[in-house]
C-alpha cells in the first residue's frame, strides 16, 4: 500500500513537473507566440495563393514614411508609380528599388562599405577598393513564383554608384597587398559597380522586425508585433557578371574578386541581401488541395528515397542556404491573405554566425556572472538575516576570523576593501552560505556612521573572506561585526563570531599625551584598504593658528589637512 | 580585485562552468537555426539567447549582464543541485526551500503597494525614476526586448522584492551608494524603499507592455517627470 502511495505521489509530482514545464514556462517565456508562422507553413508546404508586396518602411532625412521602390510593372499594375502589387502564382512582375542619398535610413547605403559582404572589386589590374556610395539600384525583372514556390527566379542588377575613395591600378593580375595598393592609389573618381545576375528568391526568418522597418513608421498590421519574428525572401545571386567604372573608363569584368562576401553556397554564389520581403499575413492552401504530387513535407521518412529526392530539391531550390538547418516545427494553418512587405532592412541573421563568438559571449558571461555572483554572496546572506530567516544556532563548528588576528584599521573613503580569511571547522555540513552583520549600537551618531559601513562574506564553502569597507565619515569609530556560517539546507546557524573593527578617517589626527600635543598621519597601510598611523615629527608638519586660536595641523609638503 | 575574483573562481569554477556549458549549448543550435520548442523554456530560464538573437553589439553585453543575474539566483540551487554530497532527495527539497525562501520575499512586497500612492512630490518623483529606470534596464538586459528573454526581469524582481523586505542586500546598498553620490547626501531609507518599490514593479510591467520597441522612450519619459516633480517639491518646499 505504501508503495502504491509512493508510486502515485511520484506520478503526480511527474506530472505536475511536465505540466509546469510544457505549459506554464512556454507560456511565460512567449512560447506561445507564433514565430513566423507562414516560414513553417511554407517549408511544410503550404504555398501563398497570392502574394501582396507593399513598399513603406524607410524615413527620409526628415524622418518621414518613403519609399525605395522607384518603378513597378507587371499584371494589375497601374502606374509605375505604384508601390503595392499582388501576385498571384505563374505571373511575372519588375520593379526597381533604389536608395538615393536623400533617404536616412535604408539599409544598403551603406552596403558597400559596413555590410561585410563586399569590401573590393578588383579585375585585370585595376580596382575599387573603397567606395563612398551615394546610391544603390537594384532592378528585379521576371520575378514571380509559381504554384509551389518552385520557381522564384528573377533577373537582377545591381547598381553601387558614388565616390571611390581607394582606386588603384595596379596592372596585377590579383588584388595585390594593401601596401601596393596604397602607393599606387588613386581618390575621388566617381565610380559605378553594376552586377548582373541570375537570382533566386529564397526563404528567411527573420527575428525582430523593428531592425528592418523604419522608426517613425507604424508597422501596418494592427496585431503584428515588430518585436516578434516573421518571414522574408532573399536574393541569392548566382552566374554573377560584374562591370566596373571609374570615370568615363567602362570595364567589363571577367574575374572579379570579391573580398569578404558572405557566401553559404560555395565559392560561386553571391548572397545579396536585398530590401526584406516580410510575409505578415497568411492564406495557405491547405495540404490536401496542393498542386504537387502530395508530398507531405512534415513526414519525410514516409516518403520513398526517389519521391524524398525530388522534393528536397524543390526545397533546396526554394531556402535559403543560411536556413537549410532552420526549425524543424510543425506547420501552423493560416487563414489570412498573404502579404509581403518591401522594407529597407537587410536579411542579415542576427546572432553570429560563427562558434568562436559564442564562445566569446559565452565566456563573458561566464566571467560577468562570477563577478556578480562575488559581490552578491554575502549580501544574500546578509538580506537573509535581516529578513530573520535564520534558525536556531547549531554550534557544530568553530569560526575562525582572520587566523584569530585580529582584523586591521579599515581606511574610511579608500575604495578599496580590507579583507580577511574566515574558517569554518569541524562542521557536520559542507555546504554554508556565509552572514556578517554589522550590529547596530544605541548611539544614533554612530549608527549613522554605521552606515557607511558594509561588510559581506565571499564563498560558500568552509572557506569564505570577510571583506570590509567604509565610505567617507567625518570621525574615528568602532564597530561590531558578526560573522555567522549557515546551513545551506536548512539556513541553522553552525557558527558565530563577534568580531571588533576600527574604522580611522585618513589625514592628520592629533592625540593629547601629558601635555604634549602628538601628531599622526592616517593614511593606507599595506594591507589594501587598511589604515596606518604613523607619527609625525615636528620638522614634517606645520601648525597655523587661525583668529580664533584654533590650530590648524598639515603636511609640510601638502595642504592643509585637519584642524584639532 | 582581481585576486578575489581568482580566488573565488578557484573555489566555484564547477557551477560556474557548468552553467557556461548550457549556455553554450543552448546557444550554439539556436544560432544555427536550430530552436526546438522543447528548449524554450531553457532558453528562458537560462537568458541563454538574450542578446544573442537581436539588440546588436549592446544587446550582447546586455545580455551577458543579464546571464550573469539569472546565474547569481541560480548559483545556490546548482550547488546544492549538483555538486553537493547529499542524497538526491535531500538535494531536492534544499533547492526546494532556497527556492521558497527566494519567492517568500514577495509576499510583504504585495502588501506594501498601496503606499506607493501619495501626495509628496519628492515620493513620487522617486517612484517615477524607479519606474523609469527599470523599463529602460529590462528592455536593455533582455538583449533584444523580446519577451522570451525577459526572464532576467522576474529575477529582478523577486531579487529587489526580498531586499526590500530584509532592508539591505547588493541592490539596496548599491542604490543607496548611487544615491549618496549623486544627490551628495545621505538617502531618506523611507525615499529609497519607495524607488525600488515601483523600479521592481517596472520590471514586472515592462516585457507585458504592448509597445515594447519604444520602451526607451517611455522609461525616458518617466525620468523626466520625475526630474518635473522633484523641481516641484523643492519649489513647494521653499515656499
Amino acid at each position: 500500500m505504501d508503495s502504491m502511495h509512493m508510486i502515485r505521489k511520484r506520478f503526480v509530482f511527474l506530472l505536475f513537473l511536465t505540466m509546469f514545464y510544457t505549459c506554464v514556462i512556454p507560456v511565460c517565456a512567449g512560447g506561445m507566440e507564433v514565430n513566423g508562422p507562414e516560414y513553417f507553413s511554407i517549408l511544410s508546404g503550404k504555398y501563398p495563393k497570392e502574394v501582396t508586396f507593399t513598399d513603406t518602411m524607410t524615413s527620409d532625412s526628415n524622418g518621414k514614411c518613403a519609399s525605395v521602390m522607384t518603378e513597378l510593372s507587371g499584371p494589375g499594375v497601374g502606374s509605375p508609380d505604384d508601390h503595392v502589387f499582388t501576385a498571384h502564382p505563374g505571373e511575372r512582375f519588375s520593379f526597381k528599388l533604389a536608395s538615393p542619398a536623400k533617404l536616412t535610413t535604408p539599409f544598403f547605403t551603406t552596403h558597400f562599405e559596413e555590410g561585410g559582404r563586399m569590401k573590393a572589386v578588383h579585375a585585370d589590374g585595376k580596382g575599387i577598393y573603397e567606395l563612398q556610395v551615394i546610391s544603390q539600384y537594384l532592378e528585379v525583372t521576371d520575378f514571380g513564383f509559381d504554384a509551389d514556390l518552385s520557381d522564384t527566379s528573377a533577373n537582377v542588377t545591381l547598381t553601387f554608384t558614388g565616390i571611390g575613395t581607394k582606386i588603384a591600378d595596379t596592372g596585377l593580375e590579383k588584388k595585390p597587398d594593401d601596401e601596393i595598393i596604397n602607393k599606387n592609389v588613386e581618390k575621388n573618381e566617381r565610380a559605378v559597380i553594376t552586377v548582373t545576375a541570375k537570382a533566386r528568391a529564397s526563404l528567411v526568418l527573420l527575428n525582430d522586425l523593428s531592425e528592418y522597418t523604419c522608426s517613425s513608421c507604424q508597422y501596418e498590421e494592427k496585431n503584428a508585433d515588430p518585436l516578434a519574428d516573421s518571414t522574408a525572401f532573399d536574393f541569392v545571386l548566382e552566374d554573377t557578371v560584374w562591370t566596373i567604372s571609374v570615370g568615363e573608363d567602362t570595364q567589363n569584368v571577367s574575374s572579379a574578386v570579391i573580398q569578404e562576401y558572405e557566401n553559404y553556397n560555395g565559392p560561386s554564389g553571391l548572397y545579396y541581401h536585398t530590401p526584406a520581403v516580410v510575409l505578415v499575413g497568411s492564406d495557405l492552401y491547405p495540404r490536401d488541395s496542393l498542386p504537387t504530387d502530395g508530398f507531405d513535407y512534415t513526414e519525410p521518412m514516409q516518403q520513398n528515397d526517389e519521391q524524398l529526392e525530388k522534393n528536397n530539391s524543390r526545397l533546396n531550390r526554394l531556402l535559403n542556404p543560411r536556413n537549410q538547418e532552420a526549425e524543424k516545427k510543425k506547420p501552423s494553418s493560416g487563414t489570412g491573405k498573404t502579404k509581403v512587405t518591401l522594407t529597407k532592412g537587410s536579411l542579415v541573421r542576427k546572432g553570429p554566425g560563427n562558434i568562436l563568438s559564442v564562445l566569446g559571449i559565452a565566456v563573458l558571461a561566464a566571467l560577468t556572472a562570477a563577478g556578480a555572483a562575488l559581490i552578491s554572496s554575502a549580501s544574500s546572506g546578509a538580506a537573509s538575516a535581516a529578513s530573520g530567516s535564520t534558525k536556531e544556532t547549531k554550534a557544530s563548528g568553530t569560526l575562525t576570523v582572520n587566523d584569530g588576528d585580529s582584523i586591521p584599521d579599515i581606511l574610511a573613503g579608500c575604495g578599496r576593501p580590507v579583507s580577511v580569511p574566515v574558517t569554518l571547522e569541524g562542521a557536520d555540513e559542507a555546504m554554508v552560505t556565509w552572514l556578517v552583520t554589522v550590529l547596530p549600537d544605541p548611539d544614533k551618531e554612530l549608527n549613522k556612521r554605521l552606515e557607511n559601513l558594509m561588510a559581506e562574506c565571499a564563498g560558500g564553502n568552509a572557506e569564505a573572506r570577510l571583506n570590509i569597507l567604509c565610505g567617507p565619515v567625518s570621525e574615528d569609530f568602532h564597530a561590531t561585526l558578526r560573522v555567522s556560517a549557515l546551513s545551506v539546507k536548512d539556513k541553522a546557524v553552525l557558527a558565530t563570531k563577534l568580531t571588533n573593527v576600527k574604522v580611522r578617517t585618513p589625514g592628520i589626527h592629533t592625540k593629547k599625551d601629558n601635555d604634549k600635543t602628538k601628531v599622526f598621519l592616517i593614511s593606507e597601510g599595506a594591507v589594501p584598504g587598511s589604515a596606518k598611523e604613523t607619527e609625525l615629527k615636528e620638522h614634517e608638519y606645520e601648525v597655523i593658528h587661525d583668529e580664533s586660536g584654533t590650530a590648524a595641523y598639515q603636511l609640510k609638503s601638502a595642504g592643509k589637512e585637519t584642524l584639532s | 580585485m582581481t585576486a578575489i575574483l581568482s580566488r573565488y573562481m578557484k573555489e566555484h569554477w564547477r557551477p560556474l562552468l557548468l552553467m557556461t556549458a548550457i549556455w553554450i549549448l543552448l546557444e550554439l543550435p539556436a544560432v544555427y537555426g536550430y530552436q526546438p520548442v522543447f528548449f524554450y523554456p531553457l532558453y528562458y530560464l537560462t537568458g541563454a539567447l538574450s542578446g544573442i538573437t537581436g539588440g546588436g553589439f549592446l544587446g550582447m553585453i546586455c545580455g551577458a549582464a543579464a546571464r550573469a543575474i539569472i546565474y547569481v539566483f541560480f548559483e545556490q540551487m546548482i550547488i546544492v543541485l549538483f555538486f553537493s554530497k547529499l542524497p538526491m532527495k535531500e538535494r531536492l527539497s534544499s533547492c526546494g526551500t532556497i527556492l521558497k525562501d527566494k519567492l517568500i520575499g514577495i509576499i510583504p512586497y504585495f502588501k506594501t503597494l498601496k503606499g506607493l500612492i501619495s501626495n509628496d512630490y519628492t515620493v513620487l518623483s522617486a517612484e517615477a525614476a524607479g519606474f523609469g529606470t527599470a523599463l529602460i534596464l529590462s528592455r536593455l538586459l533582455s538583449g533584444s526586448g523580446l519577451f522570451r528573454h525577459s526572464f532576467v526581469s522576474v529575477v529582478l524582481f523577486i531579487q529587489i522584492t526580498r531586499e526590500l523586505s530584509a532592508r539591505s542586500g547588493l541592490i539596496f546598498s548599491l542604490t543607496k551608494m548611487l544615491v549618496r553620490k549623486l544627490g551628495r547626501k545621505e538617502p531618506e531609507t523611507d525615499i529609497l524603499s519607495k524607488y525600488l518599490s515601483t523600479h521592481a514593479l517596472g520590471y514586472v510591467i515592462a516585457p507585458l507592455l504592448p509597445f515594447r520597441q519604444y520602451i526607451y522612450w517611455i522609461g525616458l519619459a518617466f525620468m523626466v517627470i520625475a526630474e518635473v516633480l522633484k523641481v516641484l517639491s523643492a519649489k513647494k518646499t521653499k515656499q
